[in-house]
């Protein structure tokens, strides 16, 4: 694909201060479709007794305050129960997150993609601006492969992870390419009724709801290209992004919708509630994370993110307490504060283990589904990450992180592991995911920044 | 340094010498010596500036479908919010469609054309009559409306297309109707076919200007007609035209300037304007994100999720009523000592006449020392807080970087807010800011404003006093055309109500939002002729709204090049 040159973008980029509304160098990048067929495809996606692999990211913000210790200790120790099936991971550094531009943030936020993010007009904190991820998320890689056998090619569950103001960079981590960022659906009532709607429908019906939306979006397709040769180049292309999507959800038709029996029941999300309100922040993520579950288990997906909040997210945590009231400073404040500010760690504390307790949830959820003679979880591989160490330094050096399940026997689980010395890209962590899931590479991302699979994981 | 001469566009980097990371502006940059350059506008010819395919918002989304088809039911409520560039969520360039926002705007039109058709007969005028050549006729009109101009044959060959396919799936398994009338029903079926197809358009879905192949790529060209109503309805509506846009682009009778304010002033008469002009507003000051925030019990033991969603309405009709009613100028926005109020909020504020109020929101009028205008509304000055207590930083950074139209980087790291001290003011304890010099750069240019709110607490009441200390509310304007001491927001809002700054920040925000972009240094121009029309209008806003639709960038297109 050619490469268009547009000296006005590349002109007004160079301005002091923010630079509203130019385009985020969205053609700049490769397209989505080259993209894709970078990473090689194989066969082995399916675990042992013909179970399919599974892949979730899950996002915590403002860094992990305290560093793990082995054995598990303090907020830690709260993965204790599945410790056997998880390896705790230490001593990555996210070396391509510290490429301009952007801010450690932002930058930490595409971690995804393994590669720096695009010049853009998203204002960081040191005033430096940055645009989206400026290449395909692994979650979207390994859905490129896996996620074209199911309902849903993937899910993005978010809580509370859109700021108020609207998607940016600091809201997403997942990217179906370069410049092309994937939003979370923040409304878990709005995903129970886009995954399990259709669940348990009579199947003729569904076969004849199939066939119409075929024929209706056969037709959107037509009246997409017929657009495109009318209009300019650049708005072609955009209309050449939508287009690519309208024909993965064509693609999905096909796929089989799930059949109730066994492990996959229809969800009950319960009564609605007030979103915005941050009082209700936990319940949200409870009902993401059972939603998830069911999503795995009924098959209607091979491939999730479950983002909580989102980077600089400026909330208060009013469903914790500390010292027996609640937790009403913001976290991203409080996840600047010294460490000698007794108070403001705690809270921290109570905060993060909170999350540690969420993902702990959905092992043990991902864990409760029997599949042959193991677990769902076995056959899943969950990869648990923050876009920076910790909030009061901003580093990016010796990431804590933690994959969880063994990918179908192919991970060593009930390990902890540490690269001392500096350079060992968390790239090389992604690398092994992809093989992990039966997607054969030999490095993901920036080729600058991948390397090879991390042995010690292998089992 | 100020900014003076050719309106924004020769705005300057606010105090030079700070560090540049803190504050920058939109404008053309100094050439080597520091002088501005002529704006590249002067040169006679038409300068549009970029003119980028616009997608439907989830607020466009959902007024067209109510004008299209009656349907009030939050269609896209499902949709993610949209990507954000510069405080809006309608910049062309951010929006992005991910395979999921593709999937939700199918479920979406499914859901939208289930309910269309409960009215079928109403919706398609075949009553009676449910024969291809009607269904035609239905695609024929209905498409019009829906594409905003007349069909194309390729598009009704398209529709008829699924209309057909539409007739053989119906199988009485579909349509919401449970009359055993076959025709009907495979009449139903295809018709909402058609709306599903139609509303998943790019016809639809984007405001579609093609480029005119006799035209060089650089070239200025005029729009027709229906271009022209869908911008003007889309800018002023945030919605589809009306029949009479519909009518005046039949005739083609949207080309000269005087047509085009003509209709843009008949369309501010309807309620329409009223609900398109609220969400620029929203867009721009963010005053429904009220709704998250959370406030300490024990200190604001009647703050609740209610009161955020009454001062929600508060500003709303404000900010409808000032600009449509009550005098519709920014001085009038800036500084008004009254706002509307229900009886359950006036009590929260403390208002003495709360008790005589019911639960409509009525015009009350305030003490002038205690409240003046937007600013001062309870939904932006307890946004613009803590959980605990006011924040003066993001008060002042509020009015830097919405009403001054500059941009302020975020603190560095290991910063941290001071703890609340019983003992101590607000103001005491963020002095920090000026000792510490790491600090100073920035803060000096937002905490001297925002300390003129302190009067207003962390949920937007009066306070005149702290901790039992009196409020000093005394701040200081710098890097403005309104650089001075003050005392107080009035005495705040009436600096910014007399600055050129605010209000040619004011018409520009309103620029990036009508065009779908940020400003460049071709719309200089544009910019200086909108903001002469504001000051000569006296800083009306409707008249600012009828000047945006005079501009090159509105009444013009830079050509493009097909691919």
């Amino acid at each position: 694909m050619t490469k268009p040159v547009f000296p006005r973008r590349t002109f007004l980029r160079g301005l002091g201060g923010v630079s509203l509304g130019l385009p985020l160098m969205s053609s700049l990048g490769c397209s989505r479709d080259e993209q894709k067929v970078l990473e090689k495809v194989s066969s082995a996606r399916q675990a042992a007794g013909g179970f399919p692999k599974r892949f979730i990211a899950v996002y915590t913000p403002n860094g992990t305050y305290d560093p793990p210790t082995k054995p598990l200790s303090g907020m830690w120790a709260t993965l204790a129960p599945l410790q056997s099936k998880i390896n705790i991971i230490t001593g990555l550094d996210l070396t391509v997150c510290n490429q301009p531009p952007g801010e450690p943030h932002q930058t930490g936020m595409a971690m995804l993609t393994g590669r720096p993010l695009n010049p853009g007009n998203f204002v960081g904190g040191d005033g430096s601006l940055a645009g989206w991820g400026s290449g395909i998320s692994i979650d979207q890689q390994i859905a490129t492969d896996v996620g074209g056998m199911t309902k849903k090619k993937s899910l993005h569950a978010g809580v509370m992870s859109d700021r108020q103001q609207g998607t940016e960079v600091r809201t997403v981590i997942s990217y179906e390419g370069s410049d092309l960022p994937v939003a979370n659906t923040c409304d878990p009532f709005v995903m129970f009724s886009d995954v399990f709607s259709d669940l348990g429908s009579n199947p003729t019906q569904m076969a004849r709801l199939r066939a119409r939306r075929k024929s209706v979006l056969d037709v959107v397709d037509k009246r997409y290209q017929a657009i495109q040769a009318k209009v300019s180049r650049e708005d072609a292309q955009k209309l050449q992004q939508h287009l690519d999507s309208i024909r993965t959800v064509e693609k999905n038709l096909d796929n089989p919708g799930g059949v109730i029996g066994g492990s996959c029941q229809k969800p009950d999300p319960g009564a609605t509630f007030d979103i915005k309100d941050p009082a209700n922040f936990a319940a949200i993520a409870k009902i993401q994370i059972d939603l998830l579950v069911m999503a795995f288990a009924c098959d209607l997906t091979r491939v999730g993110t479950l983002q909580f909040s989102a980077a600089t997210n400026n909330r208060p945590a009013p469903f914790l307490t500390y010292n027996g009231s609640p937790i009403l400073d913001d976290e991203h404040s409080l996840s600047h504060m010294p460490d000698s500010m007794t108070d403001a760690v705690g809270k921290l504390r109570v905060i993060r283990t909170w999350y540690l307790q969420q993902f702990l949830y959905l092992l043990q959820g991902l864990d409760a589904v029997p599949e042959g003679t193991g677990t769902m979880l076995d056959n899943t591989a969950v990869l648990l990450f923050s876009e920076i160490t910790k909030g009061n330094s901003h580093s990016h050096i010796d990431m804590p992180m933690v994959l969880a399940g063994s990918a179908g026997g192919y991970f060593k689980t009930g390990q902890f592991i540490d690269y001392p010395g500096p350079d060992v890209s968390h790239t090389r962590l992604l690398t092994s995911i992809l093989n992990g899931m039966g997607i054969p590479s030999a490095g993901f991302g920036d080729p600058a920044y991948a390397g090879a699979e991390l042995s010690e994981l292998k089992a | 340094m100020r900014r003076s001469g050719l309106s924004l566009l020769a705005m300057t980097t606010v105090a030079a010498g700070l560090l540049s990371a803190c504050v920058g502006n939109i404008g053309s940059p100094p050439d080597d010596t520091g002088k501005q350059k002529a704006p590249i506008c002067l040169d006679g010819a038409r300068h549009p500036g970029a003119a980028p395919i616009r997608r439907m918002t989830r607020f466009e989304y959902e007024n067209t479908l109510r004008d299209l088809v009656g349907d009030n039911s939050h269609p896209g409520a499902s949709f993610p919010a949209e990507e954000e560039a510069g405080g809006f969520n309608n910049n062309a360039a951010n929006l992005v469609v991910s395979d999921d926002l593709a999937e939700k705007y199918m479920l979406a039109a499914e859901g939208v054309s289930r309910r269309a058709v409960v009215h079928l007969d109403e919706l398609t005028g075949c009553a009676g009559n449910y024969g291809d050549g009607c269904a035609a006729t239905f695609i024929d009109t209905f498409g019009k409306k829906a594409f905003r101009r007349p069909l194309t044959d390729d598009e009704r060959s398209d529709l008829m297309t699924v209309f057909l396919a539409g007739k053989t799936q119906s199988q009485g398994v579909f349509a919401d109707d449970h009359q055993r009338d076959q025709p009907r029903l495979d009449f139903t079926v295809g018709v909402q076919m058609v709306i599903e197809a139609i509303v998943q358009s790019p016809e639809f879905m984007y405001r579609v200007e093609p480029v005119d192949p006799t035209a060089t790529k650089d070239q200025a060209v005029t729009l027709d007609s229906y271009q022209m109503a869908s911008r003007l309805s889309y800018f002023i509506w945030g919605s589809m035209p009306d029949d009479a846009l519909f009518a005046a682009a039949d005739a083609n009778q949207l080309v000269t300037k005087e047509q085009v304010a003509a209709a843009a002033r008949r369309m501010l008469d309807d309620p329409k304007a009223r609900v398109a002009v609220g969400e620029f507003h929203n867009q721009w000051l963010g005053y429904d994100r009220i709704q998250g925030a959370t406030k300490d019990p024990t200190l604001f033991p009647d703050w609740s999720p209610a009161i955020a969603t009454l001062m929600q309405e508060q500003t709303r009709q404000f900010i409808e009523h000032t600009v449509f009613d009550d005098g519709g100028d920014l001085r009038t926005l800036l500084t008004a000592p009254h706002t509307y109020l229900n009886g359950e909020l006036a009590s929260f504020y403390g208002v003495p006449s709360a008790s005589s109020l019911g639960t409509d929101f009525v015009k009350v009028e305030l003490d002038p020392k205690e409240h003046a205008g937007i600013l001062t509304e309870g939904s932006l000055m307890a946004w613009y807080a803590h959980t605990n207590q006011t924040s003066p930083v993001h008060r002042g950074k509020l009015v830097r970087e919405r009403f001054l139209c500059d941009t302020l980087g975020v603190p560095p790291k290991n910063f941290q807010a001071p703890n609340v001290d019983p003992n101590a003011t607000t103001r005491q304890r963020f002095s920090q800011h000026d000792k510490d010099p790491a600090c100073a750069g920035c803060h000096k240019l937002m905490d001297p404003i925002g300390f003129g709110f302190e009067t207003l607490d962390a949920v937007g009441r009066y306070r005149a006093t702290e901790n039992g200390i009196a409020v000093d509310a005394s701040g200081e304007l710098t890097s403005s055309d309104i650089d001075g001491k003050f005392v107080g927001a009035a005495d705040l809002a009436d600096k910014l109500a007399s600055s050129h700054d605010v209000e040619a920040c004011y018409a520009t925000e309103w620029f990036r939002w009508t065009q779908g972009r940020g400003d460049t240094e071709e719309d200089s121009c544009t910019l200086d002729q909108v903001g002469k029309a504001f000051e000569g209008a006296n800083g009306d806003i409707k008249a600012l709204i009828v000047a945006l639709t005079q501009t090159d960038a509105f009444l013009y297109r830079t050509n493009g090049e097909l691919p």
